[in-house]
Protein backbone atom coordinates (compact mmCIF):
# COMPACT_ATOMS: atom_id res chain seq x y z
CA UNK A 1 0.00 0.00 0.00
CA UNK A 2 1.06 3.39 -1.08
CA UNK A 3 0.26 6.61 0.78
CA UNK A 4 1.75 9.02 -1.26
CA UNK A 5 2.13 11.03 -4.08
CA UNK A 6 5.06 10.35 -6.91
CA UNK A 7 6.78 13.89 -8.09
CA UNK A 8 5.15 13.47 -11.41
CA UNK A 9 1.63 13.48 -9.99
CA UNK A 10 2.59 16.76 -7.47
CA UNK A 11 3.48 18.66 -10.53
CA UNK A 12 0.41 17.44 -11.95
CA UNK A 13 -1.20 19.07 -8.81
CA UNK A 14 0.80 21.74 -8.64
CA UNK A 15 -0.13 22.74 -12.32
CA UNK A 16 -3.43 22.16 -11.68
CA UNK A 17 -4.22 24.68 -9.58
CA UNK A 18 -2.33 27.15 -10.82
CA UNK A 19 -4.07 27.15 -13.79
CA UNK A 20 -7.30 26.86 -12.14
CA UNK A 21 -6.69 29.68 -10.20
CA UNK A 22 -5.22 32.09 -13.01
CA UNK A 23 -7.87 30.81 -15.46
CA UNK A 24 -11.42 29.76 -13.85
CA UNK A 25 -12.45 31.95 -11.18
CA UNK A 26 -13.37 35.08 -13.49
CA UNK A 27 -16.45 36.85 -12.47
CA UNK A 28 -17.67 33.86 -10.28
CA UNK A 29 -20.47 35.27 -8.47
CA UNK A 30 -22.20 36.95 -11.66
CA UNK A 31 -21.97 33.89 -13.39
CA UNK A 32 -23.65 32.44 -10.73
CA UNK A 33 -26.22 34.65 -10.64
CA UNK A 34 -26.99 34.80 -14.25
CA UNK A 35 -25.98 31.34 -15.01
CA UNK A 36 -23.62 31.53 -17.27
CA UNK A 37 -21.71 28.33 -18.71
CA UNK A 38 -18.26 29.28 -19.47
CA UNK A 39 -17.30 27.97 -22.74
CA UNK A 40 -14.19 30.12 -22.84
CA UNK A 41 -13.11 27.90 -19.80
CA UNK A 42 -13.77 24.71 -20.77
CA UNK A 43 -12.07 25.17 -23.81
CA UNK A 44 -8.82 25.88 -21.87
CA UNK A 45 -9.30 23.00 -19.40
CA UNK A 46 -9.29 20.85 -22.79
CA UNK A 47 -6.27 22.59 -23.74
CA UNK A 48 -4.82 21.68 -20.10
CA UNK A 49 -5.89 18.06 -20.52
CA UNK A 50 -8.09 17.71 -18.09
CA UNK A 51 -11.05 16.01 -20.42
CA UNK A 52 -8.15 14.16 -22.36
CA UNK A 53 -6.55 12.76 -19.08
CA UNK A 54 -6.85 9.44 -18.73
CA UNK A 55 -7.97 9.17 -22.01
CA UNK A 56 -5.60 7.24 -24.57
CA UNK A 57 -3.10 9.54 -26.79
CA UNK A 58 -4.40 7.63 -29.83
CA UNK A 59 -7.73 9.39 -29.23
CA UNK A 60 -6.56 12.63 -28.22
CA UNK A 61 -5.48 12.42 -24.72
CA UNK A 62 -3.16 12.32 -22.32
CA UNK A 63 -3.31 8.35 -21.13
CA UNK A 64 -2.70 9.03 -17.28
CA UNK A 65 -4.01 6.05 -14.99
CA UNK A 66 -6.51 6.56 -12.86
CA UNK A 67 -4.94 7.54 -9.41
CA UNK A 68 -3.27 10.11 -11.29
CA UNK A 69 -6.60 11.57 -13.32
CA UNK A 70 -7.75 11.80 -10.07
CA UNK A 71 -5.27 13.88 -8.36
CA UNK A 72 -5.55 15.89 -11.18
CA UNK A 73 -9.49 16.14 -10.82
CA UNK A 74 -9.15 16.78 -6.85
CA UNK A 75 -6.79 19.62 -7.62
CA UNK A 76 -9.00 21.31 -10.31
CA UNK A 77 -11.41 21.75 -7.71
CA UNK A 78 -8.76 22.88 -5.34
CA UNK A 79 -8.38 25.57 -7.66
CA UNK A 80 -11.36 26.25 -9.47
CA UNK A 81 -14.22 27.58 -7.17
CA UNK A 82 -16.86 27.04 -10.63
CA UNK A 83 -18.42 23.82 -9.36
CA UNK A 84 -20.45 23.89 -12.13
CA UNK A 85 -17.85 23.64 -14.37
CA UNK A 86 -16.11 20.64 -12.65
CA UNK A 87 -19.52 18.70 -12.68
CA UNK A 88 -20.13 19.23 -16.08
CA UNK A 89 -16.44 18.23 -17.08
CA UNK A 90 -16.96 15.40 -14.55
CA UNK A 91 -19.78 14.58 -15.88
CA UNK A 92 -18.58 14.30 -19.66
CA UNK A 93 -15.82 12.18 -18.37
CA UNK A 94 -17.08 9.67 -16.65
CA UNK A 95 -20.56 9.16 -18.70
CA UNK A 96 -20.17 9.91 -21.57
CA UNK A 97 -16.35 9.62 -22.39
CA UNK A 98 -15.48 6.79 -20.48
CA UNK A 99 -18.00 4.53 -21.81
CA UNK A 100 -17.35 5.32 -25.28
CA UNK A 101 -13.64 4.23 -24.42
CA UNK A 102 -14.85 1.08 -22.66
CA UNK A 103 -18.04 -0.11 -25.20
CA UNK A 104 -17.27 2.30 -28.30
CA UNK A 105 -15.93 0.64 -31.98
CA UNK A 106 -12.64 2.02 -33.18
CA UNK A 107 -14.70 4.37 -35.04
CA UNK A 108 -16.86 5.40 -32.34
CA UNK A 109 -14.04 6.26 -30.61
CA UNK A 110 -11.74 7.92 -33.29
CA UNK A 111 -15.11 9.90 -33.85
CA UNK A 112 -16.34 11.34 -30.78
CA UNK A 113 -13.22 10.78 -27.96
CA UNK A 114 -10.71 13.25 -30.27
CA UNK A 115 -13.33 16.30 -30.11
CA UNK A 116 -14.71 15.84 -26.52
CA UNK A 117 -10.93 16.03 -25.63
CA UNK A 118 -9.79 18.18 -27.91
CA UNK A 119 -13.07 20.80 -26.00
CA UNK A 120 -14.46 21.25 -29.26
CA UNK A 121 -17.88 18.71 -28.21
CA UNK A 122 -19.85 18.77 -25.41
CA UNK A 123 -20.98 14.95 -24.51
CA UNK A 124 -24.16 14.75 -22.39
CA UNK A 125 -25.74 11.36 -21.07
CA UNK A 126 -29.93 10.83 -21.33
CA UNK A 127 -30.85 8.34 -18.57
CA UNK A 128 -33.30 10.16 -16.72
CA UNK A 129 -37.12 10.41 -17.91
CA UNK A 130 -40.02 12.23 -16.16
CA UNK A 131 -41.50 9.00 -14.95
CA UNK A 132 -38.35 7.22 -14.45
CA UNK A 133 -35.25 8.20 -11.97
CA UNK A 134 -34.09 6.41 -9.24
CA UNK A 135 -36.22 3.18 -11.04
CA UNK A 136 -34.12 4.31 -14.13
CA UNK A 137 -34.70 0.69 -16.22
CA UNK A 138 -38.21 1.71 -16.15
CA UNK A 139 -37.85 4.07 -19.02
CA UNK A 140 -39.93 4.63 -21.35
CA UNK A 141 -38.44 5.68 -24.51
CA UNK A 142 -38.25 3.41 -27.11
CA UNK A 143 -35.81 2.47 -30.09
CA UNK A 144 -37.47 0.47 -33.01
CA UNK A 145 -35.39 -1.36 -35.46
CA UNK A 146 -35.53 -0.31 -39.07
CA UNK A 147 -33.67 -1.18 -41.90
CA UNK A 148 -30.16 0.04 -41.08
CA UNK A 149 -30.86 1.23 -37.49
CA UNK A 150 -33.50 2.29 -35.01
CA UNK A 151 -36.13 4.96 -34.62
CA UNK A 152 -35.96 6.98 -31.48
CA UNK A 153 -38.98 7.97 -29.49
CA UNK A 154 -39.13 9.67 -25.79
CA UNK A 155 -37.50 12.43 -23.55
CA UNK A 156 -35.18 12.71 -21.24
CA UNK A 157 -34.85 15.19 -18.53
CA UNK A 158 -32.35 16.95 -15.78
CA UNK A 159 -29.85 16.22 -18.08
CA UNK A 160 -26.42 18.17 -17.51
CA UNK A 161 -25.13 19.79 -20.78
CA UNK A 162 -28.35 18.53 -22.87
CA UNK A 163 -28.94 22.32 -23.81
CA UNK A 164 -25.46 22.22 -25.72
CA UNK A 165 -25.11 18.80 -26.22
CA UNK A 166 -23.29 17.72 -29.64
CA UNK A 167 -23.61 14.47 -28.54
CA UNK A 168 -25.51 12.48 -26.14
CA UNK A 169 -25.56 8.72 -25.31
CA UNK A 170 -29.06 8.25 -24.72
CA UNK A 171 -30.49 4.53 -23.46
CA UNK A 172 -33.75 3.15 -24.91
CA UNK A 173 -35.82 0.02 -24.61
CA UNK A 174 -34.86 -2.22 -28.15
CA UNK A 175 -36.66 -4.89 -26.76
CA UNK A 176 -39.73 -4.12 -24.27
CA UNK A 177 -40.97 -7.05 -23.23
CA UNK A 178 -37.40 -7.74 -21.93
CA UNK A 179 -37.11 -5.25 -19.47
CA UNK A 180 -33.89 -4.03 -18.03
CA UNK A 181 -33.01 -7.02 -20.34
CA UNK A 182 -33.96 -4.67 -23.40
CA UNK A 183 -32.34 -1.50 -22.88
CA UNK A 184 -29.23 -0.62 -25.69
CA UNK A 185 -27.17 2.63 -25.37
CA UNK A 186 -27.16 4.97 -28.61
CA UNK A 187 -24.70 7.79 -29.56
CA UNK A 188 -27.49 10.76 -31.12
CA UNK A 189 -25.23 13.58 -32.43
CA UNK A 190 -26.98 17.09 -32.45
CA UNK A 191 -28.29 17.89 -35.75
CA UNK A 192 -30.03 14.51 -36.02
CA UNK A 193 -33.33 14.97 -37.54
CA UNK A 194 -36.04 14.75 -34.78
CA UNK A 195 -33.48 15.46 -31.90
CA UNK A 196 -34.20 18.53 -30.02
CA UNK A 197 -32.98 20.29 -26.76
CA UNK A 198 -34.76 22.22 -24.55
CA UNK A 199 -33.01 25.60 -23.03
CA UNK A 200 -31.35 25.48 -19.90
CA UNK A 201 -33.50 24.95 -16.59
CA UNK A 202 -33.04 27.56 -13.45
CA UNK A 203 -31.79 25.69 -10.77
CA UNK A 204 -30.30 25.81 -6.92
CA UNK A 205 -27.18 25.31 -7.40
CA UNK A 206 -24.41 24.45 -10.09
CA UNK A 207 -26.05 27.35 -12.39
CA UNK A 208 -23.06 27.67 -14.23
CA UNK A 209 -23.84 24.21 -16.19
CA UNK A 210 -26.79 24.17 -17.95
CA UNK A 211 -29.26 21.42 -17.71
CA UNK A 212 -31.84 20.09 -19.52
CA UNK A 213 -34.32 18.25 -21.75
CA UNK A 214 -33.52 15.65 -24.74
CA UNK A 215 -36.32 15.19 -26.98
CA UNK A 216 -36.40 12.22 -29.57
CA UNK A 217 -39.07 12.14 -31.89
CA UNK A 218 -38.71 9.32 -34.83
CA UNK A 219 -35.26 10.37 -34.86
CA UNK A 220 -33.18 7.87 -36.90
CA UNK A 221 -29.93 6.13 -35.64
CA UNK A 222 -28.27 4.19 -37.88
CA UNK A 223 -26.82 0.93 -36.10
CA UNK A 224 -22.92 2.02 -36.38
CA UNK A 225 -24.34 5.03 -33.78
CA UNK A 226 -25.49 1.99 -31.02
CA UNK A 227 -22.69 1.71 -28.56
CA UNK A 228 -21.97 -1.81 -27.56
CA UNK A 229 -24.15 -5.01 -28.20
CA UNK A 230 -28.17 -4.85 -28.10
CA UNK A 231 -29.71 -5.64 -24.55
CA UNK A 232 -26.29 -4.48 -22.79
CA UNK A 233 -28.02 -0.97 -22.19
CA UNK A 234 -28.52 -1.90 -18.63
CA UNK A 235 -24.74 -3.29 -17.86
CA UNK A 236 -23.32 -0.23 -20.38
CA UNK A 237 -25.30 2.18 -17.84
CA UNK A 238 -24.24 -0.03 -14.69
CA UNK A 239 -20.76 0.41 -15.51
CA UNK A 240 -20.84 3.45 -16.28
CA UNK A 241 -22.31 4.80 -12.81
CA UNK A 242 -19.64 2.64 -11.30
CA UNK A 243 -16.97 5.31 -13.15
CA UNK A 244 -19.33 8.58 -12.45
CA UNK A 245 -20.28 7.56 -8.76
CA UNK A 246 -16.86 6.70 -7.98
CA UNK A 247 -15.37 10.00 -9.44
CA UNK A 248 -18.11 12.58 -10.49
CA UNK A 249 -17.03 13.96 -6.99
CA UNK A 250 -13.41 13.82 -7.27
CA UNK A 251 -13.23 18.00 -8.10
CA UNK A 252 -15.79 18.16 -5.07
CA UNK A 253 -13.31 16.71 -2.43
CA UNK A 254 -10.70 19.14 -3.61
CA UNK A 255 -13.59 22.13 -2.79
CA UNK A 256 -13.69 20.89 -0.06
CA UNK A 257 -9.66 21.31 1.14
CA UNK A 258 -9.98 24.58 -0.12
CA UNK A 259 -13.52 25.59 1.75
CA UNK A 260 -11.88 24.01 4.75
CA UNK A 261 -8.63 26.13 4.69
CA UNK A 262 -11.10 29.18 3.87
CA UNK A 263 -12.42 28.32 6.90
CA UNK A 264 -10.06 27.90 9.37
CA UNK A 265 -8.30 31.19 7.81
CA UNK A 266 -11.58 32.74 8.48
CA UNK A 267 -11.73 31.56 12.30
CA UNK A 268 -8.36 32.45 13.11
CA UNK A 269 -8.87 36.23 11.80
CA UNK A 270 -12.15 36.70 13.01
CA UNK A 271 -12.46 38.05 16.66
CA UNK A 272 -15.18 37.97 19.11
CA UNK A 273 -15.38 38.29 22.95
CA UNK A 274 -11.65 39.61 22.70
CA UNK A 275 -10.22 36.27 20.58
CA UNK A 276 -10.58 34.68 17.52
CA UNK A 277 -13.72 32.52 17.06
CA UNK A 278 -11.34 29.52 16.62
CA UNK A 279 -10.78 29.63 20.26
CA UNK A 280 -13.63 28.98 20.82
CA UNK A 281 -14.36 24.81 21.10
CA UNK A 282 -18.14 24.68 19.42
CA UNK A 283 -16.51 26.83 16.25
CA UNK A 284 -12.72 24.03 16.49
CA UNK A 285 -14.99 20.90 17.13
CA UNK A 286 -17.10 22.15 13.59
CA UNK A 287 -13.32 22.72 11.71
CA UNK A 288 -12.28 18.95 13.13
CA UNK A 289 -15.47 17.54 11.79
CA UNK A 290 -14.95 19.22 8.46
CA UNK A 291 -11.10 17.78 8.69
CA UNK A 292 -12.08 14.45 9.22
CA UNK A 293 -14.74 14.56 6.45
CA UNK A 294 -12.54 15.66 4.00
CA UNK A 295 -9.94 12.81 4.25
CA UNK A 296 -12.69 10.47 4.65
CA UNK A 297 -13.68 11.44 1.27
CA UNK A 298 -10.00 11.02 0.09
CA UNK A 299 -9.93 7.75 1.22
CA UNK A 300 -13.15 6.16 -0.36
CA UNK A 301 -11.99 8.59 -3.82
CA UNK A 302 -8.52 7.23 -3.73
CA UNK A 303 -9.88 3.04 -3.30
CA UNK A 304 -12.05 3.46 -5.55
CA UNK A 305 -9.29 4.58 -7.86
CA UNK A 306 -7.18 1.48 -7.25
CA UNK A 307 -9.44 -0.69 -7.58
CA UNK A 308 -10.75 0.77 -11.24
CA UNK A 309 -7.41 1.28 -12.00
CA UNK A 310 -6.46 -2.65 -11.11
CA UNK A 311 -9.39 -3.93 -13.07
CA UNK A 312 -11.18 -4.74 -9.85
CA UNK A 313 -15.00 -4.85 -9.30
CA UNK A 314 -15.39 -1.45 -7.42
CA UNK A 315 -19.62 -1.24 -7.46
CA UNK A 316 -19.73 -1.25 -3.52
CA UNK A 317 -17.15 0.90 -3.31
CA UNK A 318 -18.37 3.45 -6.02
CA UNK A 319 -21.74 3.42 -4.36
CA UNK A 320 -20.08 3.71 -0.67
CA UNK A 321 -17.60 6.97 -2.15
CA UNK A 322 -20.53 8.38 -3.69
CA UNK A 323 -22.62 8.43 -0.74
CA UNK A 324 -19.69 9.70 1.88
CA UNK A 325 -18.26 12.30 -0.38
CA UNK A 326 -21.98 14.15 -1.15
CA UNK A 327 -23.18 14.11 2.11
CA UNK A 328 -19.59 15.16 3.40
CA UNK A 329 -19.73 18.22 0.66
CA UNK A 330 -23.22 19.35 1.98
CA UNK A 331 -22.34 19.16 6.29
CA UNK A 332 -19.10 21.05 5.17
CA UNK A 333 -20.69 23.59 3.05
CA UNK A 334 -23.28 23.87 6.14
CA UNK A 335 -20.52 24.06 8.80
CA UNK A 336 -18.60 26.24 6.62
CA UNK A 337 -21.85 28.94 6.51
CA UNK A 338 -22.50 28.20 10.05
CA UNK A 339 -18.36 29.50 10.90
CA UNK A 340 -18.50 32.16 8.53
CA UNK A 341 -21.61 33.72 10.51
CA UNK A 342 -24.05 36.40 8.38
CA UNK A 343 -21.00 37.28 5.99
CA UNK A 344 -21.36 33.38 4.80
CA UNK A 345 -24.83 34.12 4.22
CA UNK A 346 -23.88 36.69 1.16
CA UNK A 347 -23.39 35.72 -2.06
CA UNK A 348 -20.23 37.28 -2.32
CA UNK A 349 -18.66 35.24 0.04
CA UNK A 350 -18.46 32.12 -1.87
CA UNK A 351 -19.81 29.94 0.82
CA UNK A 352 -23.33 30.01 0.37
CA UNK A 353 -22.67 29.09 -3.01
CA UNK A 354 -20.67 26.00 -2.55
CA UNK A 355 -23.76 24.47 -0.34
CA UNK A 356 -26.38 25.12 -3.55
CA UNK A 357 -23.67 22.91 -5.73
CA UNK A 358 -23.42 20.49 -2.90
CA UNK A 359 -26.92 19.83 -2.61
CA UNK A 360 -27.58 18.17 -6.36
CA UNK A 361 -24.59 16.16 -5.00
CA UNK A 362 -27.17 13.77 -2.79
CA UNK A 363 -29.20 13.30 -5.75
CA UNK A 364 -27.37 13.02 -9.26
CA UNK A 365 -26.22 9.85 -9.91
CA UNK A 366 -28.67 8.02 -7.83
CA UNK A 367 -29.33 9.36 -4.52
CA UNK A 368 -28.00 8.83 -1.16
CA UNK A 369 -31.17 6.48 -0.35
CA UNK A 370 -30.63 4.57 -3.61
CA UNK A 371 -26.31 4.02 -2.94
CA UNK A 372 -27.61 2.53 0.66
CA UNK A 373 -29.73 0.41 -1.48
CA UNK A 374 -26.84 -0.68 -3.91
CA UNK A 375 -24.84 -1.57 -0.80
CA UNK A 376 -27.81 -3.37 1.34
CA UNK A 377 -27.99 -5.01 -1.92
CA UNK A 378 -24.76 -6.42 -2.21
CA UNK A 379 -24.60 -7.66 1.18
CA UNK A 380 -27.20 -9.60 0.20
CA UNK A 381 -29.75 -8.23 1.97
CA UNK B 1 -21.83 -30.85 -16.54
CA UNK B 2 -19.62 -29.17 -13.05
CA UNK B 3 -20.17 -25.01 -14.30
CA UNK B 4 -24.01 -26.30 -13.98
CA UNK B 5 -23.76 -27.91 -10.96
CA UNK B 6 -21.39 -24.95 -9.68
CA UNK B 7 -23.66 -21.98 -10.56
CA UNK B 8 -26.85 -23.70 -9.76
CA UNK B 9 -25.23 -24.43 -6.49
CA UNK B 10 -24.71 -20.80 -5.53
CA UNK B 11 -27.59 -19.43 -7.08
CA UNK B 12 -29.65 -21.34 -4.60
CA UNK B 13 -27.74 -21.36 -1.83
CA UNK B 14 -26.43 -17.89 -1.37
CA UNK B 15 -27.88 -15.84 -3.66
CA UNK B 16 -31.76 -16.82 -3.25
CA UNK B 17 -31.14 -18.66 0.47
CA UNK B 18 -33.24 -21.11 0.02
CA UNK B 19 -36.07 -18.75 -1.61
CA UNK B 20 -36.82 -20.57 -4.48
CA UNK B 21 -36.34 -23.74 -3.35
CA UNK B 22 -34.02 -26.55 -5.32
CA UNK B 23 -36.22 -26.75 -7.74
CA UNK B 24 -34.53 -24.26 -10.16
CA UNK B 25 -33.85 -26.35 -13.88
CA UNK B 26 -31.03 -25.55 -15.63
CA UNK B 27 -33.14 -24.31 -18.54
CA UNK B 28 -35.52 -22.12 -15.92
CA UNK B 29 -35.32 -18.57 -16.84
CA UNK B 30 -33.64 -16.51 -13.69
CA UNK B 31 -34.05 -13.17 -15.46
CA UNK B 32 -37.53 -12.25 -16.74
CA UNK B 33 -39.25 -14.00 -14.12
CA UNK B 34 -37.60 -12.19 -11.80
CA UNK B 35 -36.35 -15.21 -9.47
CA UNK B 36 -32.80 -13.12 -9.20
CA UNK B 37 -32.64 -9.62 -9.39
CA UNK B 38 -30.39 -6.52 -10.49
CA UNK B 39 -28.08 -7.29 -7.72
CA UNK B 40 -28.02 -10.55 -7.68
CA UNK B 41 -26.83 -10.56 -11.19
CA UNK B 42 -23.60 -8.16 -9.81
CA UNK B 43 -23.78 -10.97 -7.07
CA UNK B 44 -23.36 -13.76 -9.51
CA UNK B 45 -20.95 -11.95 -11.95
CA UNK B 46 -18.49 -11.72 -9.30
CA UNK B 47 -18.84 -15.09 -7.87
CA UNK B 48 -18.29 -16.67 -11.54
CA UNK B 49 -15.32 -14.39 -12.12
CA UNK B 50 -13.78 -15.95 -9.51
CA UNK B 51 -15.05 -19.31 -9.29
CA UNK B 52 -13.81 -19.60 -13.12
CA UNK B 53 -11.10 -17.00 -13.23
CA UNK B 54 -12.54 -15.64 -16.08
CA UNK B 55 -13.62 -11.52 -16.49
CA UNK B 56 -16.61 -11.30 -17.50
CA UNK B 57 -17.17 -7.85 -19.34
CA UNK B 58 -19.92 -5.29 -18.60
CA UNK B 59 -21.22 -6.08 -23.17
CA UNK B 60 -21.48 -9.56 -21.98
CA UNK B 61 -24.05 -9.32 -19.20
CA UNK B 62 -27.48 -9.86 -21.52
CA UNK B 63 -30.01 -11.92 -21.10
CA UNK B 64 -28.52 -14.25 -23.68
CA UNK B 65 -25.99 -15.33 -22.10
CA UNK B 66 -27.34 -15.07 -18.15
CA UNK B 67 -31.16 -15.86 -19.08
CA UNK B 68 -31.18 -19.35 -17.44
CA UNK B 69 -28.28 -21.78 -15.71
CA UNK B 70 -27.65 -23.50 -18.96
CA UNK B 71 -27.00 -20.35 -21.12
CA UNK B 72 -24.37 -19.31 -18.50
CA UNK B 73 -22.24 -22.01 -17.84
CA UNK B 74 -22.10 -22.19 -22.14
CA UNK B 75 -21.02 -18.69 -21.75
CA UNK B 76 -18.18 -19.85 -19.27
CA UNK B 77 -17.34 -22.62 -20.47
CA UNK B 78 -17.09 -21.10 -24.55
CA UNK B 79 -15.04 -18.27 -22.10
CA UNK B 80 -12.54 -21.10 -20.42
CA UNK B 81 -12.20 -22.52 -24.36
C1 LIG C 1 -27.67 18.46 -10.67
C2 LIG C 1 -28.24 17.24 -11.31
C3 LIG C 1 -27.64 16.71 -12.45
C4 LIG C 1 -28.19 15.60 -13.09
N1 LIG C 1 -27.61 15.14 -14.24
C5 LIG C 1 -28.17 14.09 -14.90
C6 LIG C 1 -27.63 13.67 -16.16
O1 LIG C 1 -26.64 14.23 -16.65
N2 LIG C 1 -28.24 12.65 -16.79
C7 LIG C 1 -29.34 12.01 -16.28
O2 LIG C 1 -29.83 11.09 -16.92
N3 LIG C 1 -29.88 12.40 -15.09
C8 LIG C 1 -29.33 13.42 -14.40
N4 LIG C 1 -29.87 13.86 -13.21
C9 LIG C 1 -31.07 13.20 -12.70
C10 LIG C 1 -30.81 12.33 -11.49
O3 LIG C 1 -30.05 11.19 -11.84
C11 LIG C 1 -32.15 11.96 -10.85
O4 LIG C 1 -32.73 13.16 -10.40
C12 LIG C 1 -32.00 10.97 -9.70
O5 LIG C 1 -31.61 9.71 -10.18
C13 LIG C 1 -33.30 10.84 -8.90
O6 LIG C 1 -34.39 10.61 -9.71
P1 LIG C 1 -35.72 11.50 -9.55
O7 LIG C 1 -35.32 12.92 -9.60
O8 LIG C 1 -36.73 11.04 -10.54
O9 LIG C 1 -36.23 11.20 -8.09
P2 LIG C 1 -37.13 9.96 -7.63
O10 LIG C 1 -36.57 8.70 -8.15
O11 LIG C 1 -38.55 10.25 -7.92
O12 LIG C 1 -36.89 9.99 -6.06
C14 LIG C 1 -37.58 10.87 -5.17
C15 LIG C 1 -37.22 10.49 -3.75
O13 LIG C 1 -37.62 9.12 -3.47
C16 LIG C 1 -36.50 8.36 -3.03
N5 LIG C 1 -36.59 7.00 -3.55
C17 LIG C 1 -36.96 6.60 -4.79
N6 LIG C 1 -36.88 5.27 -4.90
C18 LIG C 1 -36.45 4.80 -3.71
C19 LIG C 1 -36.14 3.52 -3.19
N7 LIG C 1 -36.28 2.41 -3.92
N8 LIG C 1 -35.70 3.42 -1.91
C20 LIG C 1 -35.54 4.54 -1.14
N9 LIG C 1 -35.81 5.78 -1.58
C21 LIG C 1 -36.25 5.91 -2.85
C22 LIG C 1 -35.29 9.09 -3.59
O14 LIG C 1 -34.11 8.80 -2.85
C23 LIG C 1 -35.71 10.54 -3.48
O15 LIG C 1 -35.49 10.98 -2.17
C24 LIG C 1 -29.34 14.97 -12.55
C25 LIG C 1 -29.94 15.48 -11.39
C26 LIG C 1 -29.39 16.60 -10.77
C27 LIG C 1 -30.06 17.15 -9.55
Amino acid sequence: MEFGWTDEQQRWWDDVVAFARRELNDALVARDRDATFPVENWKQCADFGIQGSFIPEAYGGRGLDMLTTIHLLEGLGYGCEDNGLTLALNGQMWSVQEPLLRFGTEAQKQKYLTGLCAGDMFGAHGMTEPESGSDAYSLQTQAERRDGGYVLNGQKTLVGLAPVASIALVFAKTNPAAGRWGISAFIIEAGTPGFTVSPPKDKMGLRTVPLGDLFLEDCFIPEENRLGPEGAGASIFNSAMEWERSFIFASHVGAMARQLEKTIAYACQREQYGQPIGKFQSVSNRIANMKVRLETARHFLYKAAWLLDNDQPAMMEAAMAKLVLSEAFVESSLDAIRLHGGKGYLADCGVERELRDAVGGVIYSGTSDIQRNLIAGLLGL
Amino acid sequence: METRETLKHFIVNDLLSGRNGADIGYDDDLLLSGVINSLEVVRLVTFAEKKFKTRIPPEDVTIEHFATIDTLATYLESRAG
